[in-house]
């Protein structure tokens, strides 16, 4: 069964209406890159680009250089040994030519990026690169659904993302979360409606890597009356942590001081860690805040069948985020 | 549910073959009866797809349909259609006691009807039901070692996790001990050094105040103020509702001074906005290759 009517026909038990929104997107298949080096390009891109030319500028640690001179990396090919997932956003902030790599460390493998990346297949790079591509136009549809819990002009968003290439309707990393958006919409909707404000679940298909569908989505709705923003993406697996550090801060410490106070007045303990895997929510909601119990470390999530996964994991987590989202917000 | 249904039209081409072979005379109404027979199969199974105590009901059906088929056409053979329909039932006990329950009618009809000259079909019925129990209990079995298996799996992976968790945690350690190793091997200038460990502390922003050359890093979200090396006390600091805090806007600074033979030569500060006490092993780390590299 398709994810999106598995979603659909789970949902559909609560009686709620869900709305639907139909988008697509452009992408460029990269068939074949020709150079004096022997390239292999890894994921789909966006823009299209025939030639790609540059001085080759090799990197041990990106966010030095970040620093140092952005102008300069803009206009080069950065060539690094080893490629680590949560690098990816300072690639996505200097947004180089192309990116040149030996070796991947990846949790999740990318499927569309704004620059593009190659594996190589030789020890060295000479400083001068010229890269030929041939590319394929290839289109991109997929659909966002959403439902409102409540009244009121200011939003609060529970945002579920999901991705159809990776994950299946029985992959662990896609049963824990959905359980834990079940039990919530679940509370939500039984126990205590929201006062003041409404509560936006908004599910969407996240195989572009690039919340994409969120980003269409918001084009609709005036920021300013988003209040904050739950992410339930990977969560409900155990281990779970509170992110607070990607591209930016993503809580505001008024928002963590309280959710803190009431994780210890219920009694549980949740860890602060900084994100090691590749996210750009930050960048799309600015400047609010964003809520995210994810569960890491969690190997090989994607493929591990969920009859493996505790109940208690998903029952706990959606406890104590219903309890932050009555108290704090 | 394909498969379901093609035993039900195995039966009714049966029935239809032996009405027609030996040219009955009432063919419409019996063909119309099969025809009843296999839609109203179909209609109900389409229907009641999410409900799973349906099948009873079409068990019932078959049944009641097959003795009178049996009675009607007085064919005997056909009452030992029930037996492939009624081994669908083998997930309980309370599923064996109703299948064979049910079984026994067309069965014990074609045996009157056969004027007890099949009377083979009687010990056919109970070998059947012998072997649906072996079914059964072959079942149980493997569904107790799989909840076995999955009870396993499950404390594994609560295992797995826990391990992995310790394990990401002490990898911060072991990348600080590369990355300081390059620093003193100096592969690496102290400005890239603090923009990497920037990235493995929960710290807002870090400042570094260095007296030899007299200039300021800052990184990540806060600014370099001159005053702030007024304030700060050498040692280790943890810094709160200070003049400091005022200055650079965060409620939280850890302020180490970095000192060689009695030498201060620069203030480290992290920032922080909720005060992580987990962090001060990994800042005293960082403090002592600090010295280790202004003293080579």
């Amino acid at each position: 069964m398709k994810l999106d009517s598995f979603i659909k026909e789970e949902l559909n038990r609560f009686n709620i209406k869900l709305n639907k929104e139909i988008f697509s997107k452009e992408a460029f298949l990269i068939k074949r890159a020709k150079s004096e080096i022997k390239l292999s390009p890894v994921c789909l891109i966006n823009k299209k680009v025939n030639k790609i030319n540059g001085k080759s500028i090799k990197v041990e640690y990106i966010q030095d250089i970040l620093k140092e001179n952005p102008k300069i990396l803009k206009e080069a090919i950065i060539y690094k040994d080893v490629l680590m997932e949560h690098e990816l956003k300072y690639i996505l902030h200097i947004k180089p030519k192309a990116v040149i790599f030996k070796n991947l460390e990846f949790i999740n493998p990318i499927y569309l990026f704004p620059v593009p990346l190659f594996k190589l297949h030789e020890e060295e790079v000479p400083i001068n690169i010229d890269i030929k591509l041939s590319l394929k136009k290839r289109e991109i549809n997929g659909t966002n659904f959403f439902f409102d819990i409540g009244y009121g002009a200011d939003i609060f968003y529970i945002v579920f993302p999901y991705d159809s290439l990776k994950q299946n309707e029985r992959s662990l990393s896609f049963r824990g979360s959905f359980e834990v958006l079940k039990e919530i919409t679940r509370r939500l909707l039984n126990v205590t409606k929201p006062k003041g404000f409404r509560i936006r679940i908004l599910i969407y298909d996240h195989r572009f890597h690039f919340n994409y569908g969120l980003k269409k989505h918001l084009d609709n709705i005036n920021i300013s009356r988003v209040l904050s923003v739950l992410n339930l993406q990977d969560c409900g697996l155990g281990n779970e942590k509170i992110v607070i550090k990607n591209n930016r801060y993503m809580l505001d410490n008024m928002t963590e001081a309280l959710i803190y106070r009431e994780l210890y007045r219920i009694g549980i303990e949740v860890d602060r860690i900084n994100l090691f895997e590749f996210s750009d929510i930050d960048t799309v909601f600015k400047n609010k805040p964003i809520v995210w119990f994810l569960s890491y470390p969690v190997n090989k999530k994607h493929n591990i069948d969920y009859t493996f996964l505790k109940r208690e994991y998903s029952g706990k987590v959606s406890a104590f985020i219903f309890s932050i989202l009555k108290n704090v917000f | 549910m394909i498969l379901e249904f093609l035993i039900r039209v195995l039966i009714a081409v049966t029935v239809l073959y032996f009405i027609f072979y030996e040219n009955f005379d009432y063919k419409i109404p019996f063909l119309s009866l099969v025809i009843f027979y296999v839609s109203l199969f179909f209609l109900l199974s389409t229907f009641f797809k999410s409900n799973r105590n349906i099948r009873y009901t079409l068990l019932f059906i078959d049944t009641v349909f097959i003795s009178i088929f049996v009675y009607l056409s007085s064919y005997p053979e056909i009452g030992l259609f029930i037996l492939p329909l009624a081994l669908n039932f083998t997930e309980s006990k309370k599923d064996i006691l109703i299948s064979s329950m049910m079984a026994v009618v067309p069965i014990f009809i074609s045996v009157y009807i056969s004027s007890l000259s099949e009377i083979a079909f009687l010990p056919l019925y109970i070998a059947f039901v012998a072997s649906i129990v072996g079914i059964y209990r072959k079942i149980r079995n493997e569904k107790r070692f799989l909840d076995k298996i999955k009870s396993d799996m499950e404390d594994l992976y609560e295992e797995n996790i826990n391990l992995r968790d310790i394990l990401e945690k002490e990898k911060i350690y072991i990348n600080l001990l590369h990355v300081s190793n390059q620093l003193l091997e100096k592969k690496l200038n102290l400005n890239s050094y603090l923009a990497v460990i920037f990235e493995y502390t929960t710290s807002k922003g870090v400042l570094f105040y260095d007296f030899n050359q007299k200039k300021c890093i800052a990184i990540g979200d806060v600014e370099c103020k001159k005053d702030v090396p007024k304030y700060i006390v050498p040692g280790f600091n943890i810094l709160e509702n200070t003049k400091v805090n005022e200055l650079l806007g965060t409620p939280f600074i850890i302020a180490v001074s970095i000192e060689t033979n009695k030498h201060t030569n620069g203030f480290l500060l992290f920032c922080y906005e909720v005060f992580d006490e987990k962090e001060i092993k990994l800042i005293k780390v960082i403090n002592s290759y600090l010295k280790a590299y202004f003293v080579s």
